[in-house]
């Protein structure tokens, strides 16, 4: 099994070949595409820390790879309005002059323009923002010229079993280990970054006078004045908020009880997924996708250790009962926590 | 504007009401009946009572279009079964699609795809809640000329649907293209879930012994609850209905530009009201 990798700088290419990553993917983020961000962005990361800052920066890193027969895939995975579409376009133009042929991406409109402009030239991976759910979208997303896929994070194993079966399952791809957000990727509105959770994140992107984020700390600030609580975070479903049942034939309300209850635990960082190896070994998958695009060089080395120890003992046990025992040690054993359903992936 | 740089009006062509049952069929004022699930396939409705509303809307002398959820491949089995039913009754409606295979399947049926929320990005955070700040300003539609053009080319779609945007809506890039546009109100669509919100609730409720798994069964809890997150949002109205989250953000027609004419859908019929009635602030 093949582990993808986020990458964030050149300078982290050899420790991530090292730690055992044989595919990677990265955001190109230049100062023009921080000034005009449509509804999420060139590549759903604003900040700089996310993103390689030039072409030049990307050559570097696939030149690298490609010596040691690694993939390395650019990002260009948001959905796009007119203006951003010509931002994206123009990337992928220059990608292609670099000849750095493969992109994530998820627009409709780009995957037509490019089956349009450049057929069969690049190597084309289906974000998760494309939410792949069942074969007939992936024969659309086929037709477009897209040769891989990657599946949300919320389909089950068997459920992608039935898609792969029309399929090369070599074409598949799953995320395993790190984020994991309760909500659906491609059919979420919510902007990251304005919640309360993302402070931290916030007084890191401000310090790079990036634009949008300091808009995002004005409105903070006004909508806490103004309403004397802290704006909505895509962790609405927590203790900090409450929710009221109502019956809608008659209108009855209910007591309220903590929202946390209708996520049922589900966290979003620490989330793992490494038993389900074990299944996706069965369907034939080979690709596994670790999203850490905004973790530190040090973390996304551990994650990649960690998932490369599961898939290695992958041979030497024989029985999904052993594995899931043996991936639960593993879990405790590099995060000092023990596994809870809660952190599941694919459970 | 026009060719004279003078501000043109946009009008309302027709009016749509989504129902979730036949006895809202007399509560709704529309010239177009909508019904179905957009967000979850385990709402898929049976293929007899469809046909029966179906019947029924035209009977009345109205309009019907189908919503259709994002599906897995065995509800993606349910929709064809119910598309293959629609074809027997000589079905002439719409049908709105929120996925990409589904609307693969209705083509293969030859009946009039219409492109529905889910798949057209619009920015619609609750949060953003001053039309003033610069950021709403920033922040827009998530779709583009390429993207109606593949729909359109492929497909054979000429309407698109979406819902508001947390700010002004401009669409003047795409009123050359000839396509026509409905938009939702008052309810809009923040997020959807597989991990079903309203099921991990009644499993707390109900003190079930499978409470904290498996969150993709049903027990059709959202056929009479829905929640309200209180002080989610202030000053919408954060709610949960089924497997997505809604928030109350009604149209102000003011704020949509470059358009002549859309479609007003609107939904929510019963809990809008229910909503307007109950307490603001509940502490826990």
């Amino acid at each position: 099994m093949r582990i993808n990798t986020g990458i964030t700088s050149p300078k982290e290419t050899k420790k991530l070949l090292r730690a055992g990553a044989e595919c990677f993917y990265a955001g190109i983020l230049s100062n023009r595409n921080r000034s005009a961000i449509g509804t999420i962005g060139i590549n759903r990361r604003f900040s700089a820390q996310h993103n390689l800052a030039s072409i030049d920066q990307a050559r570097q890193i696939f030149e690298e790879v490609s010596a040691q027969g690694a993939k390395f895939f650019i990002t260009v995975n948001s959905f796009y309005d007119n203006e951003t579409f010509d931002q994206a376009r123009e990337l992928v133009e220059n990608l292609a002059k670099n000849n750095i042929k493969s992109i994530i991406a998820a627009d409709l409109g780009l995957l037509y323009f490019l089956n349009k402009n450049y057929p069969g030239e690049f190597e084309i991976q289906a974000s998760t923002m494309s939410v792949i759910e069942n074969n007939d979208t992936v024969n659309v997303l086929a037709d477009l010229g897209v040769d891989r896929f990657v599946f949300p994070r919320h389909l089950r194993p068997e459920e992608m079993k039935s898609i792969i079966g029309h399929h090369d399952p070599s074409k598949f791809e799953v995320f395993i280990f790190g984020q994991r957000c309760f909500f659906e990727d491609g059919h979420c509105g919510f902007q990251h970054g304005s919640g309360p959770e993302y402070s931290f994140q916030l007084g890191r992107d401000l310090i790079n006078g990036f634009f949008p984020m300091r808009s995002l700390l004005n409105m903070r600030k006004k909508y806490a004045e103004k309403y004397k609580t802290s704006p909505l975070g895509c962790n609405m479903l927590s203790d900090e908020f409450s929710c009221s049942p109502i019956n809608i034939l008659n209108g009855e309300q209910g007591a309220p009880e903590t929202a946390a209850r209708m996520k049922q635990g589900h966290r979003f960082i620490l989330s793992c997924g490494l038993c389900a190896l074990w299944d996706f070994r069965e369907i034939g998958i080979t690709s596994l996708k670790i999203p850490n695009r905004s973790e530190p060089t040090r973390i996304k080395i551990h994650q990649i250790k960690l998932v490369a120890e599961a898939v290695k003992h992958l041979k030497n046990i024989d029985s999904r009962n052993k594995y899931e025992v043996f991936c639960k040690d593993l879990y405790r054993r590099y995060l000092g926590e023990s596994c809870n359903h809660s952190y599941c992936y694919y459970g | 504007m026009n060719m004279d740089g003078n501000e043109i009006k946009i009008r309302i062509e027709s009016k749509a009401a989504v129902i979730d049952c036949e006895t809202q069929l007399s509560l709704a004022s529309a010239n177009r009946i909508y019904f179905g699930s957009e967000t979850c396939e385990r709402s898929i409705p049976d293929e007899k009572v469809v046909c029966d509303i179906y019947r029924k809307t035209r009977e009345m002398g109205l309009e019907f279009s189908l919503l259709t959820p994002p599906c897995t491949d065995p509800f993606l089995g349910k929709i064809k079964k119910l598309l293959s039913s629609l074809r027997e009754q000589r079905f002439s409606g719409e049908i709105i699609v929120n996925d990409i295979g589904v609307l693969n399947c209705v083509n293969d049926f030859g009946f009039e795809p219409v492109i529905g929320r889910l798949l057209m990005p619009v920015f619609r955070d609750p949060r953003f809640y001053e039309p003033t700040d610069d950021l709403v300003h920033r922040y827009g539609v998530g779709f583009n000329r390429h993207t109606l053009i593949f729909f359109n080319e492929k497909f054979g779609v000429t309407r698109f649907e979406i819902q508001p945007t947390s700010g002004p809506l401009d669409l003047s890039d795409f009123q050359s293209m000839g396509f026509s546009f409905s938009i939702y109100s008052p309810l809009s669509i923040i997020s959807r879930t597989r991990l079903c919100p309203t099921e991990a609730y009644s499993r707390f409720a109900s003190k079930s012994t499978s409470a904290g798994r498996d969150l993709y069964v049903c027990s059709k809890t959202c056929r009479d609850t829905m929640f309200l997150l209180n002080d989610a949002a202030p000053p919408h109205k954060v709610m949960i209905i089924g497997n997505a989250i809604y928030y109350e953000n009604p149209l102000n027609i003011e704020s949509v530009t470059g358009l002549t004419s859309i479609r007003l859908v609107e939904n929510g019929i019963g809990k809008t009201e229910i909503l307007k009635n109950i307490r603001e602030k509940v502490p826990l």
